[in-house]
């Protein structure tokens, strides 16, 4: 049994004209594994996420996380489970402007009442692991986009989730910043363990998953596992791209 | 599409941003006109109550004009900052700044234009209903419709010389003027607000300091001072003191650092920075407004009180005793209206007592209390040289002490009085009662024979005064005849006659005039207050709508959301009120002890009120609020 399990999911947004985003995709993340999702603008690797987000509901088939069904759940519990079971890295970081870097980091600890204590502790693992113990007290505009996306990522993993859901984490970073994000989710996944899913287009970043999955009109298209090099990964990731869409330098473009 | 067309669908398509700042608008041009038909009517003039009132109805329409011309200014201020990343965009595609100017102008003179027609129109039809309601209150005789034209002629200049000039001045507003600059706008995020802490210490120095000279002594310049120095302080307190205030509250984590706090105490300074200047505005103007309500209504409350106590319908002063007008007058009338009456002759002698500040006391002679007390079935002691019986009046605050024992005068001369027996009952002016044997009065009164008036005390058993009587009693036609028949005569006779009834009636149309008018200029400015609030809420709404999102997604729940944006609203709501409370409590108690009875409950009656209406609009503008929000709940 997977950490997170999609059996058969489906996803129609009804309209003037219904549209098929998601077609019978079946999918397994192991504990511990760290999976990238791929594939061109609009071929539904955003829904997917959004789905495994619990954030927008499926159709039809099942999402199970840790064993559970998030989308059984109330709107209140559901709220819950996302701040106790998922951490979430955004491309626009997502931090609060009127809290301090600190603050933002150990925001979902406060939401859950937690010690002062305790906090503290967390709070000085993560800063201290993540490299940015010296910009605790700054505000987010005051740093760096590379220092806010390793501040979002602390707040995503400072609760332990069993599943972090990483979206275009290096879409609004430079090559140098994106590179030095990946290898701290790199070095999160190894030390702690934690089971990631990272949506890119981006396939240096891609290069850093284990396992990177395609996504071409709403189906599973095809999947490829890294081996021993990175270097040789990301080759075969520009490869599949270019097979799959035409052009490697126009799937490498920022998503819209 | 024309130039014209498209700042007309602007309009349209922001109805929800535009409905508050315009229905305001046309509630404050509704109120106005409203005034100006009331001033204007062709028969107040004719009515003597009709001419204070349409003088203090003048004034609040001043105040009206102004308060409107502040909504306004602020009101376009908040709304173009809203609108900057739009600008920016036009500004892009090549519009010139004159262009983006032309566009708000137009804008602004469509809505006022439309509020304006709006609120006459409003004020058209609820006229009728404003005469009548004028009518009632201020006891004056059928007030007929008319057609307004001076009114409405007034009103249609007046605010569209004001949305003239509001929306020429855009240029004053907008002050970015590079693209990007626009584009930005409003959703660059701000920097964390700072504060002096010596500034945040005058606020204290400067409050603690008025508290301390209004206490000191009581005058016109000590209250000058006062309030300059209040006013220092609060603006001081708003802009930095709350500042330091936050930040403290930050420091201790044990509170900030748990559950939402964290949210909205952080969003707390920001706001209260931003709104510093609306909040000291609000404050100061909820304060004058609660504390004249509650002085006027205290007043009011005093004459009905003055009016149950007293048990004389009528008193008349004379100076000189053979001057027989003033009661011949009286009997004449009681007689021919079949009215039974007692009389009581009373030469009541004023004496300043020792010790006690600005207390005096009225001595009569036992003989003639004897013949009131009989009447009016009050105790009945046998008193020996200088002994005395001490009636303290019920409703006046210049009580003296109840443990007194001897009475000590300010002439040294005079010997000390026993008190034997003392009591509490109004009877004569509102001053003590010294009542001692005739003897002894005629020795205390030795040197001021001749400066005694006599003064006579007219009781009328049929007349009940527990209940205040309505203004076709008989009582009050009576009393209303005699005071106008003492008008007319020569007040060279030296005497006047004092009826009780006519005295409250006075009072009673004074105040209800006052209150006609205030409560027009408190419904207005709680409205300017309340659609202020909900447009700055929602001029941030796209920034809280993100604010939110972002919040929900990492596992804010619905309940967080609400409660978190139910703080932020109701701090917006209530910050002010709460100062406004604490300084009209402080005020009242200073300027009640000028008065007689319990002003403070009045004044605590006047902010309750006050934060009733508030609390309405508060429930309307966090339900449309939340509404909002839901939507980008995930």
């Amino acid at each position: 049994m997977g950490m997170l399990e999609i059996q058969k999911l489906s996803k129609i947004y009804n309209g003037k004209v219904s549209t098929r985003a998601l077609n019978n995709i079946d999918l397994t993340i192991e504990q511990g594994e760290f999976v990238g999702i791929m594939g061109a603008s609009g071929s539904g690797k955003t829904t997917l996420l959004n789905m495994v987000s619990t954030i927008d509901t499926p159709s039809s088939g099942k999402i199970l996380i840790n064993n559970q069904n998030p989308h059984q759940m109330k709107k209140n519990q559901l709220a819950q489970f996302r701040r106790r079971q998922l951490g979430f890295v955004f491309q626009d970081f997502n931090l609060l402007d009127t809290l301090t870097i600190a603050e933002n980091i150990v925001l979902p600890l406060t939401l859950e009442k937690k010690s002062l204590k305790e906090m503290d502790e967390k709070l000085k693992a993560v800063a201290e692991k993540l490299g940015i113990v010296e910009i605790l007290n700054k505000r987010t505009y005051e740093v760096s986009g590379g220092q806010r996306q390793r501040a979002a990522i602390a707040r995503a993993t400072i609760h332990s989730p069993v599943l972090l859901l990483a979206d275009e984490p290096t879409g609004a970073l430079d090559s140098k910043s994106s590179r030095n994000v990946m290898e701290m989710m790199e070095k999160i996944n190894q030390t702690d363990g934690t089971t990631m899913m990272l949506v890119t287009h981006d396939p240096l970043a891609a290069s850093y998953c284990h396992r990177v999955v395609f996504i071409k009109d709403g189906e599973l298209y095809n999947e490829i596992h890294r081996g021993q090099n990175r270097q040789e990964f990301f080759q075969e990731i520009i490869d599949m791209l270019s097979f799959l869409g035409g052009n490697a330098h126009e799937l490498s473009a920022v998503r819209v | 599409m024309s130039f014209r067309q498209f700042a007309f669908h602007n309009i349209r398509r922001n109805t929800s941003a535009y409905i508050a700042y315009f229905s305001s608008s046309s509630f404050a041009v509704m109120t106005l006109f409203t005034y100006l038909l009331f001033i204007h009517h062709p028969d107040i003039a004719k009515a003597p109550l009709g001419k204070m009132a349409s003088v203090g109805m003048e004034i609040a329409s001043y105040i009206t004009f102004i308060f409107s011309f502040l909504f306004v200014l602020y009101s376009i201020s908040a709304f173009l900052r809203v609108r900057l990343k739009e600008f920016g965009i036009l500004t892009i595609l090549g519009a010139q700044r004159k262009q983006l100017n032309w566009l708000i102008f137009l804008e602004n003179m469509i809505i006022g234009t439309i509020s304006v027609a709006t609120g006459i129109l409003g004020g058209l039809i609820f006229a009728k209903l404003f005469l009548l309601f004028g009518e009632n209150v201020l006891e004056l005789k059928n007030l007929p419709m008319y057609v307004p034209v001076k009114a409405i002629w007034i009103t249609v200049a007046a605010f569209m010389a004001l949305f003239f000039i509001m929306s020429s001045m855009t240029s004053f507003f907008v002050r970015q003027s590079k693209a990007l600059e626009m584009l930005q706008g409003s959703s660059k995020p701000k920097k964390e607000p700072k504060a002096s802490i010596w500034l945040a210490l005058l606020s204290v120095i400067t409050l603690s300091s008025s508290v301390y000279v209004i206490q000191r002594e009581l005058n016109e310049i000590s209250i000058l001072y006062a309030l300059l120095l209040d006013l220092i302080g609060l603006y001081f307190f708003f802009t930095q003191l709350s500042v330091v205030i936050i930040r403290l509250l930050k420091k201790n984590r044990r509170i900030y650092w748990h559950g939402i706090n964290l949210l909205w105490i952080s969003e707390l300074a920001y706001k209260v920075k931003d709104n510093a200047r609306m909040f000291f505005m609000i404050t100061m103007v909820t304060t004058v407004a609660c504390t004249s309500a509650g002085i006027v209504l205290a007043l009011k409350q005093q004459a009905e009180t003055m009016y149950k106590e007293n048990p004389f319908a009528f008193t008349v002063y004379s100076e000189d005793q053979k001057q027989p007008v003033f009661t011949e007058k009286i009997e004449q009338t009681l007689k021919s209206e079949g009215i039974e009456y007692k009389k009581f002759p009373i030469r009541a002698m004023l004496f300043s007592l020792k010790g006690l500040k600005d207390q005096n006391l009225n001595m009569v002679r036992q003989s003639e209390y004897k013949e009131m007390a009989r009447s009016l079935s009050l105790p009945i002691i046998s008193l020996q040289d200088y002994e005395t019986l001490l009636i303290q009046p019920t409703v006046s605050k210049k009580q003296l002490p109840a443990d007194l024992t001897q009475l000590t005068f300010a002439n040294e001369k005079l010997p000390q009085l026993m008190i034997k027996k003392q009591f509490k009952k109004t009877l004569i002016e509102s001053v003590p009662l010294a009542v001692v044997n005739d003897h002894t009065y005629d020795q205390m009164t030795k040197t001021y024979k001749n400066k005694i008036g006599q003064d006579y005390y007219y009781f009328i058993p049929s007349w009940n005064h527990d209940k205040v009587s309505t203004s076709n009693s008989t009582e009050l036609k009576i009393s209303t005849e005699l005071e106008n028949w003492d008008r007319s005569i020569n007040h060279q006779i030296g005497g006047f006659i004092l009826s009780r009834g006519f005295q409250y009636q006075t009072t009673q149309q004074g105040t209800n005039v006052v209150i006609f008018i205030g409560l027009f200029i408190v419904a207005i400015f709680s409205v300017f207050i309340a659609s202020f609030l909900y447009f700055k809420l929602f001029s941030d709404l796209q920034q809280d709508k993100r604010y939110y999102h972002g919040l929900s997604k990492i596992g804010l729940s619905l309940k967080e959301m609400k409660r978190t944006a139910t703080n932020q609203i109701a701090l917006l709501f209530y910050i002010p009120i709460f100062f406004a409370g604490i300084q009209t409590m402080v005020g009242i108690s200073i300027l009640g002890d000028v008065y007689d009875t319990g002003t403070l409950t009045v004044g605590l009656t006047a902010i309750g009120i006050f934060v009733a209406i508030q609390t309405v609009y508060f429930f309307i503008v966090r339900a449309r609020y939340l509404a909002q929000l839901k939507n980008v709940m995930v």
